[in-house]
Order: structure tokens, then sequence, then C-alpha cells
């Protein structure tokens, strides 16, 4: 679905990402973690095209877009949200959403985008009233919205940048329900940066560790947690070995 | 619920009947002065709407747009002088010079944003008038302007025509910008506002709708320029390209608000209307003093309604229906 071999991305004398290689298959669910400042966002804005990476290439369903612009890979199906929300604040929550079907999935007539638009309103179950503008929401529904308006453009890959951080127990499990249902119902691979370890533990099948912008380490969930390099990376130090 | 309908119904009625009832206004032989502040304020109302396509909806605050002005009027100017063809088709042809001119300083410019595309602009407004004051003056008239034939006609038909052609760009102007603010492309102008970079993760090509935006805005700015030169038939690099004109539009869809297709209409007509009362107000005093009241009234709407009146106007319209819906589900509940 997604491949990105031998990635580098330099900002000036720092290298954000370097060398990196990953993959993520067909209805995977992938977790991207690392300490901050590791590349995960870098990483990110990368694969969704707002940043050229300087050397290497990238693969979305076999075809090659590394020099795609962000509107042609968001047309080919990729969708991503940002971890600072971004909604469209002067807009409607419907209009937020209906702009990515208009834009992204081809559809032409406004009517038919905003019916769409309301389904996927529904399926992230964001239940303020859909005519409101997108700035009175609260963190939680912003997130929703922002997921939503990622999925109007009908992606095949979805790109989650914490959509966790800032949420209680009970928005976390919601949002760990979404990302399953994303994936049953409408068939979407998800890839997610996350730092709320309890839920990459029951969502992900797959972990990739980044650590200044390098692979430290990958497997699942279980795996990568006991792994001796990665507890290092998190907490500093040589750790002790009983 | 029946009210609710005949409110829709009026409010749909009430601006044409406005706009008839000032079209058939000349018919009462008013005074020559009420006919020319009437050319000016549709002038404004038209170039403001024409403006809010790039400026307001799509947020990229152009000062240059009297660049464009003046291209339709020079062009309109040359064709009348050199081959007698009528400015009222010709204004066409200006229309398409400015868009074409757009096009092409539109590649730079548009890949700036916020104040340097601003500033951009700004020089380009200035500098357009420097390259026409240096073209040959035996053709373009240089640092001495162009004259132009008066139509044939007396003085009160002749204001009575630009008057209904100005008021009726006023409404065709508006009309396009009402419909571009309700259509796909004025959704997508408006997420470029909010949030370039994430409009293109939806897949929002902004570079080639601010593009259309642009040639679209300089397109029917050219034309009104055009009828603008006629109707002055003097033109002068320094009048139609005037950066106060450039200005005035960007403070008028501001005033009115500039994320609205009401913005500009009712901007201009306040300001104008202000700026002509003041000036006749202090008959005695110098010309400065209503310069002050009308530079206080600016910067009091700028400090208390920074989005323009029509926005906090609409707001407060909208937060109201919202309120009486959610007040009805919860009856039903």
């Amino acid at each position: 679905m997604l491949e990105g071999k031998n990635i580098t991305k330099r900002f000036g004398g720092l290298c954000a990402l370097s060398d990196l290689s990953f993959k993520v298959e067909k209805n995977e669910i992938v977790g991207l973690i690392g300490p901050n400042g590791s590349g995960k966002t870098t990483l990110f804005n990368v694969i969704s095209g707002l940043y050229k990476p300087d050397e290497g290439s990238l693969f979305l369903k076999e075809t090659n877009i590394t020099k795609c612009k962000p509107y042609e890979i968001a047309k080919m199906g990729l969708g991503r949200t940002f971890q600072i929300v971004q909604p469209f604040e002067e807009m409607t929550l419907l209009e937020n959403v209906a702009i990515g079907a208009l834009y992204a999935s081809g559809e032409q007539n406004i009517k038919r985008a905003k019916e769409k638009a309301m389904e996927i309103l529904q399926f992230v179950k964001l239940k303020h009233n859909p005519l409101h503008l997108a700035s009175e929401l609260a963190l939680p529904d912003r997130k929703r919205l922002e997921v939503a308006r990622a999925l109007a453009i009908d992606p095949d890959i979805i790109l989650l940048d914490e959509v966790f951080a800032g949420l209680n127990e009970t928005e976390v499990n919601e949002a760990i329900d979404l990302i399953f249902r994303m994936r049953e119902v409408k068939g979407i691979t998800v890839f997610m940066v996350e730092h709320v370890l309890s839920a990459i533990m029951k969502t992900c099948s797959r972990v990739i560790v980044l650590d200044y912008g390098q692979k430290l380490a990958e497997g699942t969930p279980r795996e990568v947690s006991q792994n001796a390099r990665v507890i290092e990376a998190y907490l500093g130090g040589t750790v002790c070995s009983n | 619920m029946m009210d609710m309908r005949n409110l829709n119904m009026l409010k749909k009625t009430i601006p044409w009947v406005i706009i008839v009832l000032l079209a058939v206004f000349p018919l009462l032989s008013p005074d020559i002065f009420f006919l020319s502040i009437g050319v000016i304020l549709f002038m404004y109302i038209a170039l403001g709407s024409s403006w809010n396509i790039i400026g307001g909806y799509a947020g990229y605050l152009s000062f240059g747009h009297a660049a464009f002005l003046g291209i339709g009027a020079y062009v309109v100017a040359l064709m009348l002088i050199n081959y007698g063809i009528s400015p009222f088709i010709t204004c066409l042809l200006g229309g398409l010079l400015a868009a074409l001119f757009a096009w092409i300083v539109g590649f730079p410019v548009l890949r700036l944003k916020g104040p340097y595309f601003s500033l951009a602009t700004l020089c380009l407004g200035l500098a357009v008038p420097v390259i026409v004051i240096n073209l040959p003056a035996s053709i373009y008239g240089g640092a001495t302007g162009l004259f132009m034939p008066l139509l044939p006609v007396d003085i009160f038909v002749n204001r009575t025509i630009f008057y209904e052609i100005m008021l009726a760009l006023a409404v065709v102007t508006t009309l396009i910008s009402r419909w571009i603010l309700q259509s796909k492309f004025g959704l997508g102008l408006k997420s470029i506002r909010e949030n370039e970079s994430t409009a293109e993760t939806i897949g929002i090509n902004s570079t080639r709708l601010k593009t259309m935006a642009f040639v679209l805005s300089a397109f029917l700015v050219g034309i009104i320029g055009g009828i603008y030169a006629y109707y002055r038939t003097y033109i002068h690099p320094t009048t139609v390209f005037d950066t106060n004109l450039s200005i005035q539009i960007v403070l008028m869809a501001l005033f009115g608000g500039a994320t609205t297709w009401q913005g500009p209409v009712i901007g201009a007509a306040i300001l104008v209307i202000i700026d002509q009362v003041l000036i006749t107000a202090f008959p005695g005093a110098p010309a400065e003093i209503s310069r002050l009241v009308y530079g206080l009234i600016l910067v009091l709407v700028i400090m208390f309604m920074p989005h323009g009146i029509m926005h906090y106007i609409l707001n407060w319209l909208k937060s109201r229906q919202l309120e009486a819906e959610d007040q009805e589900v919860q009856k039903s509940c």
C-alpha cells in the first residue's frame, strides 16, 4: 500500500530523517512511535507531500509519488490529520467535510457532497449541529472533524497524527473503536503516530520506532515495548538488566 | 412557518425592488450631482465585488487592483482614439488584457502569502503607471494623458447612460460573486483562506484556484476600468492607476465584510454616502475635517467589527436561527 525507500530529509544541518525505509501493507494498522523530535511528524509531512524528501523515494499503491504535490497525493487516496488540529474555523462542519468530497473524490454536485458529508459526520459520531461553525467545537469534536475531513476524500490509507492526545479514557476508547470501524467498514489502511501506549497496544498489529530520524526497532507492540534500545531511547541512559 | 416563508420571499424581493427603483431613478430628472454619485457608488460596488473574489474569499489582499483598472482604461482609450471602436465593445478587450496581465504576474506574486502578497501587489500597482508614462507619448499619451471624444449627447443623457451601465455592472459582478461563494470554487477558495497547506492535503490545487480567482477578478476590474475611462473621457496614469483607488477598494470590502458577498455592496454604499455627506456637511470648514471623520469611522469599525459589518450581522442572524432550531429540537425530545 505505502512504501518508503531510503528516505532522507534535512533541514539545514539537521538530519530529520536519515535513510529510513518502511512499508505499510493493505488493511494493516501500523503505529509510528518515538521520542519527541524523532521525526514522526516530519515523516508524515514527507509522505503527504508537504515536504519533499532530499533523497529516497515513496510509493503509494505501487505508484511513485516522491515528486507529487500534496493535492495529487490526496486524490490518489491518501488522507491525513494534523497533530495540531486545523479545522477550517470559519466554515460549518458540513462544509469542512464536503470540501474533501468535492475536490478529491471527484464529486461535482454540492448537494450530494453535503449528503456524503452528513454520512461521514455520523460515521465519526460527531453529534454537534453540522450547520454550526467549526470554531465552536471543543477538542475531542475537533479531532473527530479532522478525521471526518480526511475520510471525505475516500482514502485507501489514512495517516493519523496523534488523534488520542488530549482525550480522556472514554474518548480514547471511542477513537479506538473508530479506527477499527474505518478498517472494517471502509477498508482503510491506518498508519498512526501515537504516544498513548495503551492505545497502540490495542490497535496496532505492528509498530515502527523512530529515534533521531532513524528506525530503531520494528515489530509487534509487545516485542517493541520489551526492546532494550527502545526503552533506552525513551527513558535515557542505560537499562539495568536483571 | 408561514411567517418564515414570507420573510424569505421578502428578503429575495427587496434587493430586486431596490435595483429597479435605482434603475428608474434618472426618469425623475434628478440633479446631475446625484447621478454622478450613483456612477461612483456603483463603480465601487462592482470593483469591491470583483476584488472580493481573490481578496475576500481566498484571503489574498491585493493592493494593486488599480493596475487592472488602468489597463482596461488604456485599452479602451487607445482603441477609441486610434480605431474609433466604441468603448462599450472594447471594454471586454480591456478586461481580457487585464486578465492576461494578472495571469502572467500571478505566477510570481501568488506564491507569496499574507502581507508579502499585499506588498508585491502594491508595488505592481505603482510600477505599471511608471511603465505607461515611459511608453512612446505619441501613441500612449505619456505624462499628458489621453483625451477621448465625448458621446454626442447632452450631459444629462450622458450621465444617465453611464449611471445605468455602472448599475448593471454592479448587479452582474455582485451576482457573479454571490454565485462563486456558494459554488465548489468558492468553497475551495475559502479553504485556501483558512489554511492553504491543509487545503492541499484534501485534494485542492491551490495554485490553480488562486490563479483562476485572480484572473477572473482582474477581468471584471478591467471591464469596469474601460467604462470608467469613457465616463471620465480624460485619462492619465495618475488617475486610472491611482494607488488610493486600490486602497479604497480594499477598505470598502473589509469595512462591509470581505468574507461575504454582501460586504463590498454594503461597504461601498456606506462609505461613499458618508464621504459625500461629510463633504457637504461642513461647507465652510477645510476639507480635512471630513477626511478626519471618515478615518475615525473606519478605525471604529475595524476596532469593533474586525471582520466587517456584514460578517457581524450574518453571524448574529445565524446564531439566532440556530438557537431557535436547537430549542425546537429540545421541545420535541
